[in-house]
């Protein structure tokens, strides 16, 4: 059977259309109730638990996660598996660290929490490019990951595919804010987990409902190493440095972190957490299935033919058991996945901007509600240009390291100083710049000399670092430079101020 | 606190035993072509889960009345 894949068939349009078409109307609705700063950074405070739970989840499944998982599944076999495990070990991490702490202490991003009894100025620069930092690297990812997806599925150029991309999303955040981008994610959760579920359902038909006998049939046709282990973790210190970036990661993404302010209280966040570990866990629970699926039913052959990377798996199934209207449905969901992604991190990188830079560190807290939204506004638009501009900068690179590069930099940039701030009495605003400013520099120049960029895109003999994800160094070093910072210099007020912290993070007194 | 340790043992566990101890993982369960490892897979995805949940129980069981009381003393 030929493919569809490729051309643009009327299923995979209709979907697309009524996707975007409904999303649309979703943000003009939201527009009418965005007004003041609450409202376009946190949605009014007024998300439940369910709503949140489904948003969080849509914004952590990419596209990447979904296609890629299940490509790497097809193609590698078990070793896939173990790769989808790390990428929800971070929930009950962001649970028992973060949820509460940060609902209670921040008012709009991470760097509130940060820079709560510190300096504003200096903390509020580090944070913001930290968190700029991470956004940027998450973003390129996400942008050229768009433009080939959409290129390979529907056979627009790879440009156009990227604008279309932009200028959706930003309808999103610049008109609907934080309810629209919130309504958009939980729109997409639900596509997704409802289409990967109809793709397993379809897949074990295949099978009589069974898994062992899925499995026996990966087999037969790949072997018992399919099955086990390969070489995907073979050295323990680079496979532990990659667990913690995955894991601590988490709890610096800030477009993840600012989706706690949405909820009216830190025990709502709490339970926003559990249904997201819930759906995202079910989530990697049963992509396997599907990639097993692809290997027995398709072959690696044929998944490799369509795309290298195994990134056509999924939906190639979709075709061979769901037909051409299914497989229309999956590409749409896919578009609508990273549209989703895309705005959630443009909302955050436009928060950073106008809520850090402009209000706390240009205006020194002074500035009206209405001048801070307008602000909020500018500011999405700049991050959503360059968002695209970089897409199109970055076509034809492998760009697959930036997602590791992306987790690397937040659990070495931006969680350490956001835990110390919570936690301990003495750290101060040298300890928060000198973690922040050791766990980006060094993550970033780790990864340039790792095996991964050194030598496999700058074709150098050999890394000069063995490391092919430094969180292990880098967020070890940024803990240990937050601590030296702070124990060299006193900051008498920030200590003061901790008993009062204590207050609001534990009791929630005086949270917003 | 536990619960961070559980959580660390589980996950760093299973990492450092696919680094170090394949061919335990490599073994089959009964007489299907099913692998150990399929099967502590899916369990460090499932237990992750049950984690969150304990962690919510005990908070909303243990916690947060806890923290009423301190708040209504700070008022008295």
């Amino acid at each position: 059977m030929t493919s569809t894949i490729g051309t643009p068939t009327p299923s995979a349009i209709g979907f697309f259309l009524l996707i975007v078409g409904f999303t649309l109307a979703v943000t003009y609705w939201a527009a009418r109730r965005t007004r003041s700063t609450a409202d376009f950074y946190a949605a009014g405070r007024s998300v439940s638990p369910v709503q949140n739970g489904l948003a969080l989840a849509g914004d952590y499944m990419s596209a990447a996660s979904f296609l890629g998982i299940a490509g790497l599944v097809a193609l590698s076999g078990y070793d896939g598996m173990i790769y989808a495990t790390g990428w929800l070990v971070g929930w009950p991490a962001l649970m028992f660290f973060i949820a509460e702490p940060l609902r209670n202490l921040g008012k709009f991003t991470f760097a509130d929490v940060v820079a709560f009894r510190l300096q504003q100025r200096p903390v509020r620069i580090a944070a913001a490019f930290g968190g700029i930092l991470t956004l940027l690297f998450y973003t390129i990812a996400q942008m050229v990951g768009a433009g080939n997806l959409v290129t390979l599925m529907f056979g627009v150029s790879y440009e156009s595919a990227v604008v279309i991309v932009g200028v959706v999303m930003l309808l999103y955040v610049l008109f609907g804010g934080m309810i629209a981008t919130t309504w958009v994610q939980i729109i997409k959760a639900i596509l997704l987990l409802g289409g990967v579920t109809v793709l397993t359902v379809l897949v074990l038909a295949e099978f009589d409902f069974s898994v062992t006998r899925l499995y026996a049939a990966v087999a037969q046709r790949y072997g018992q190493a399919a099955l086990e282990p390969g070489g995907l973790v073979t050295d323990p210190v680079d496979a532990v440095s990659l667990g913690l970036a995955l894991m601590f990661g988490l709890l610096g993404l800030p477009h993840i972190l600012m989706r706690f302010y949405t909820v009216p209280d830190a025990k709502a966040a709490r339970t926003s957490v559990l249904y997201a570990t819930g759906l995202i866990g079910y989530f990697y629970l049963i992509i396997p299935i599907v990639g097993f699926g692809a290997s027995a039913l398709l072959g690696r052959d044929e998944i490799r033919r369509m795309d290298p990377g195994g990134n056509m798996a999924a939906p190639m199934v979709a075709e061979l058991l769901g037909g051409t209207p299914f497989l229309g449905f999956v590409a749409a969901v896919a578009f609508a996945t990273i549209l989703a992604v895309v705005a959630g991190l443009t909302l955050a990188g436009a928060s950073a901007l106008s809520h850090d830079i402009f209000l706390h560190v240009v205006r020194r807290g002074k500035a009206t509600e209405h001048e801070q939204v307008r602000i909020a506004r500018i500011a999405t638009v700049v991050f959503g240009a360059t968002a695209v501009l970089l897409g199109i900068a970055f076509k034809g690179q492998n760009v697959a390291f930036m997602v590791g590069l992306t987790f690397a930099v937040a659990a070495s940039a931006n969680f350490p100083p956001l835990l110390l701030s919570i936690v301990w009495r003495r750290f101060n605003t040298t300890g928060a710049v000198c973690s922040i400013v050791t766990g980006a520099l060094l993550s970033v120049t780790l990864i340039i000399l790792s095996p991964t960029v050194w030598v496999d895109i700058l074709k150098n003999p050999a890394a000069i670092s063995p490391l092919r994800n430094p969180a292990i160094v880098s967020m070890t070093a940024a803990f240990i430079a937050g601590a030296v910072g702070s124990l060299l210099t006193r900051e008498s007020r920030a200590e003061a101020l901790f008993d009062n912290e204590k207050l609001r993070v534990y009791l929630g007194v005086g949270a917003e | 606190m536990m619960l961070t340790i559980a959580l660390f043992i589980l996950y760093y566990g299973f990492i450092l035993l696919v680094a170090t101890n394949r061919s335990l993982l490599a073994t089959r369960v009964g007489e299907s072509t099913t692998t150990l490892g399929i099967l502590v897979g899916v369990g460090v995805l499932l237990f992750a889960w049950v984690l969150t949940a304990v962690y919510v129980v005990w908070a909303n069981r243990f916690y947060d009345p806890e923290v009423q009381r301190l708040r209504g003393r700070l008022r008295g």
